[in-house]
Parts: C-alpha cells; structure tokens; sequence
C-alpha cells in the first residue's frame, strides 16, 4: 500500500476522531438510551398503570371521545402496549390540542407527573437541544465525520485483521488500543446502518438546494415523493362519527390476522358526512417507519380508498428510517442494539484516551492541547453518565406538582453536566476521574432505594404483574452502579500502585 | 433463529480456533496445515449454513438479516474475549 496514503488515512481518522470525538460520544450514548425511549418514559411516568389493549379499550375511547368532545377537528386513540403501557386519546379543536391519559378502570383518569422521559434523549442525540440554532446540521455533519472516521480507521488498524480475535489483556494502553481496532471493526455495519440512515432521515433538509430545484421547497417535496390523503371538506353536511368500533374491527382482521394488530387509530374531521378513520398498524412486521395502514368512513365504518404507494425514494427513506429507530426490533433485537450503540460510545471514548495516553509518554511536558483534551474526556465521558443519572434522580425527587417539571428536569441534566466541567477543570485528573465515576455509582445504587422509600408498592405491583420493564430498569440501574464502582476502584488501585 | 445464531458461533469459534496463536494457547500445541484447513473449512461451511437457515426459516427475512448482522458483532466480541481470557492465564 502507498506509505502516503496510509499516512494520510492515518492523519484523517485522528483529526476527525479527535475534533468531533466528544460530540459523537454524546451523540451516540444518548442515541443508545433512545432504543428504550418509551420503557424509560414508562419509568418515568409510574403512575401508569398497566392496560392490556382489547376491542373493549377502543369502544371505551370512543364512547370517552364522544362525552368530553363536540366538534373537533380530529380524534386520535394511541392503544397501550407493553412498551408504553399508556393509554390515550388527542383531539384538536383548530390549534387547541388535549390529551387524556386513561387507567385500567375505564372511567380512571391518569395524571402522570410531567415529564419528557425518554424523549428527551431521542430528542437531545439527534438535536441537541439546539433545533432552532442548527443542533440538527451539527449532528448531521458529525455522522458524515463518523463515516470518514469508520472507513480511515479501517487503514489506520489494518494489522488487526492478522490479529483478528486479539484483545491483549494487562497494561493498560494495549488493552485499550486492541480493544478500539477491534471494537471499531466489529460496529462497522451497525455504524454504517446507524450514520447512513440518520443522514438519510434528514437528507431533504442537507440538500435544501435539490429541494428548491425539483419542487419548490422542502415540504413540497415531502408531499410529492409520499402523497397524503385527499382533503376533506369542511363545510360538508355534519353527521355523528360511529360509536361502535366492532364494524370496522371485523373488516381490519380480514386484512390483518393476529391479536392486538393495531397501534394507533385517527378520525380525521369526525363530525363530518366526509369524515374518516385511519388505522395504523404496529411496527414490529416491517424494517419501514411506516406501517401498513387502512382508512374507513367515520360515520358508517366502510372501507375507503387508502393511502397512494409512496415513491420508491420515499419507500428506501422510510427504511432507513426505520432501521434507525428499530421499532420493529423485539426485546433481543432491542437489547443487542442498545449494547452495539454502547459498543460504539466505548469505541469514540476509547479513541480518545488512547490519543491523550500515546502524545503524553511522547512529551516530557503536557501541554495546552494535551490539558484540553484530558479535561474534556474527563467531562464528556466521566460527566454525561453522571448527568444521566442525576436526570433519573431529579424525576423521582422532584415534587410531582411542580410548575415547570418537565423542564427543571433537563436544567438538573445540564447542571449536573457543568458541574463535572468544574470538577474535571479544578481536580486533579486521576481523581476527578474516580470522583465523576464513584459520583454515577451511588446516584445508581441510590436510585432504586429512593424509588422504594417513595411508593414500595410499585416494585411490590412490578413483581406481582411481572412488569419486565420497571424490573429490568432498576436491575440495569444496579448493574451500572456496579460496573462504575469497580471501574472507580481499580482506577484508585492503579494510581496508588 | 436459534438454530442460525448456534452455527454462527460455532462457525466462529473455528475461524478462530483455525488462527495459530488462539489454537496454540487455547489446546497448547501448534497447529498443523492439515487441521488449519480443516477448522476452517468447519467455520465458513457453519457459518454459510447460518446464513441458510437464516433465509429458510426465520420471519420476517429483513428483521431476520439485522439480528443475523447484530449477532456476529457481539459474537466476535465474546469470542475475543474467551481467547484473551484464555491466553492471559497461559501467559501466567
């Protein structure tokens, strides 16, 4: 291979992990957490109970959106599943929008406490609480970097695939470089999937300039490349949107075999002759983000035409799309995602020390660029587990009736946030590093023992009603604890030694 | 699937057993061309047999592909470490 294409590959994967290292840490670890986006809002939200979705469950929506509406412009019935466990109904009234969450008992009206929960991480690794200041093209720009880094790295670590299976246990730096080359090839394909696919959902806003050419505009093109339905009249004759939902269920399990087939259902202008149902359909069948969906008049149940096929460019779109947010995956599928996303942050971290490690037995004097680089790892990668944590914590000892709840919630994640970049800036490195860590350990352990103190009948319930998602949450929790801890200990161990 | 994720290990497991440093330190003596070939003619027919399991049994195929594919990381990862726990105590 030419020696100087190998340098420049060499120079490319250490500057690009380098500059954005940091920002794809973050990306990525929140990104992670965002595989259980509704078990961590479900978490959050614990006085959810748990509904099982039944034919019963939508007629009882319905007869619900009949007492409490008159005239809206649209209903939606959002049916629990064991992901969610929540039950609940939208309408909108022109641009007032309510919502109404609903409990086992039919008549039950559930306030949860206000939270953003997991979306919150959805939201921050994709937008980073930046979307009217261009969060969106920052991190669109870092998945395109990430790519570069991917495929230099390939070139960088070429030895490893004579030393495929090798990871060297023992000091420290060799473990780590063999762990990074290896980590980083085994992540190849879901790095790929997971850039090329976040890029791809935001592909129109990248190129706003093909948007203006072909179509007008980005919205424009949206609709033309996946056509919606017709519009309805508003001013058609008014007539009461069906109470029974039995007619309409019969006619989707012609199309749709198998029990609880059905996600979500919308009524769009209900109260008018030309009013109509949509019904989606769950994800797990289909890599797409879009589900199959079937549309029937709302007065009488009958099976109108459905949605025109999307383009294929829109189609190729929505399975990126899909396969970036794997709502089709199970609970295994889920897992070994969210650990491959993890994977992928310890592979970014891992990069980053070995850089700052290699450079400081080089210099007999750290310098300026070295100091920048050690406070930020201890930050970013010592701070955001911390700021994780501390987010759960602040959800669970916040009062519940508190004005502004959802948001004093992300103002503890970044405050907690500053005040590791306090601590890795003021402390000595090692110990700010057993500091940050043994700080994520007991906000870990503490977060079980609070929940317990608060309500025991909860985990008491989990158990009982064998709720996998509350137990497996606190297990989880533990085990972080666990894991900090010891990385903690043998941090000290080693310093003292 | 189950069937396909055994033979993805396994099949793995003899690739990597057909390296002569991890068959060394796995069984403590070299490995011969003759048993090289063999391990890792096992390995790549086990792991073309998962793949065909694969497509054959599991539903539905595209979801299918994506463990497959997610499998395979975490698998080479646990065999690296089996392999680094194994020469790390050869070592001692």
């Amino acid at each position: 291979m030419n020696p100087d294409f190998t340098k420049s590959m060499i120079w490319l994967h250490t500057h690009s992990g380098l500059v954005l290292g940091w920002l794809l840490f973050v990306i990525f670890f929140t990104g992670s957490l965002s595989y259980f986006n509704p078990e961590i809002s479900q978490w959050m939200k614990p006085e959810l109970v748990n509904v099982t979705s039944t034919e019963n469950v939508i007629n009882h929506s319905l007869k619900k959106l009949h007492q409490v509406t008159v005239n809206s412009d649209m209903w939606r019935i959002n049916l629990p599943n064991e992901r969610t466990q929540h039950w609940s109904l939208q309408w909108r009234n022109g641009s007032e929008r309510h919502v109404l969450s609903l409990g086992a008992n039919f008549d039950q009206v559930i306030k949860p406490r206000d939270t953003y929960g997991g979306n919150f991480f959805r939201k921050f690794h994709y937008s980073l609480q930046l979307r009217d200041y261009g969060g969106r093209y920052i991190v669109g720009f870092s998945a395109m970097f990430m790519l570069v880094a991917v495929f230099s790295g390939i070139f960088t670590h070429r030895r490893l695939f004579s030393n495929f299976f090798t990871l060297r246990l023992g000091k420290l730096l060799t473990t780590l470089t063999d762990f990074h080359a290896l980590a980083g090839l085994i992540t190849i394909p879901y790095i790929i999937m997971v850039c090329s696919s976040g890029i791809m959902i935001y592909a129109i806003m990248y190129l706003p300039f093909s948007a203006d050419h072909f179509a007008g505009g980005q919205r424009n093109l949206s609709r033309a490349l996946s056509p919606g339905l017709e519009v309805i009249d508003k001013n058609a004759p008014s007539q009461l949107p069906l109470s029974d939902f039995t007619v309409v269920q019969n006619k989707i399990e012609q199309h749709w075999q198998g029990q609880n087939q059905i996600r979500r259902i919308t009524f769009e202008q209900p109260f008018s002759r030309e009013g109509r149902i949509i019904v989606d359909r769950v994800k797990n069948l289909t890599l797409s983000k879009q589900s199959e969906r079937l549309v029937f008049s709302s007065n009488d149940g009958k099976p109108l035409q459905g949605y025109a096929q999307a383009s294929n460019a829109a189609q190729v779109r929505r399975i990126f799309f899909g396969l970036h947010e794997a709502q089709f995956a199970d609970i295994g599928l889920r897992w070994l995602l969210f650990l491959l996303g993890l994977l992928t942050s310890a592979l970014i971290a891992s990069g980053l020390i070995i850089w700052l490690n290699k450079r400081l037995l080089r210099v007999k004097q750290p310098q300026l660029g070295h100091f920048v680089v050690e406070r930020l790892n201890i930050a970013v990668i010592g701070g955001l587990p911390l700021a994780t944590v501390a987010f759960f914590l602040s959800n669970r000892l916040l009062p519940q009736l508190l004005e502004g709840r959802a948001i004093m919630e992300v103002q503890v994640f970044f405050l907690t946030w500053m005040v590791c970049v306090l601590v890795s800036l003021f402390r000595p490195a090692k110990k700010a590093w057993v500091d940050l860590l043994l700080a994520s350990a007991f906000g870990c352990y503490l977060l079980p023992i609070i929940d317990l103190y608060q309500d025991s009948q909860r985990m008491k319930d989990a158990i009982l009603e064998v709720n996998l998602v509350y137990l497996t949450f606190a297990l989880f929790i533990l085990l972080m604890g666990f894991v900090f801890m010891k990385l903690a200990c043998w941090l000290r161990a080693k310093d003292a030694a | 699937m189950i069937i396909s994720i055994s033979l993805q290990i396994f099949g793995l497991l003899c690739l990597s057993l057909a390296m002569e440093k991890h068959f060394k330190a796995t069984f403590a003596r070299p490995l011969t061309q003759q048993l090289k070939l063999s391990v890792k003619v096992l390995g790549f027919f086990a792991t073309g047999l998962s793949v065909f399991f694969l497509l054959l049994l599991a539903h539905p195929i595209p979801i299918s592909i994506v463990k497959w594919m997610g499998f395979l990381s975490v698998h080479i990862l646990l065999i690296s470490l089996i392999h680094s726990r194994i020469a790390l105590k050869a070592k001692r």
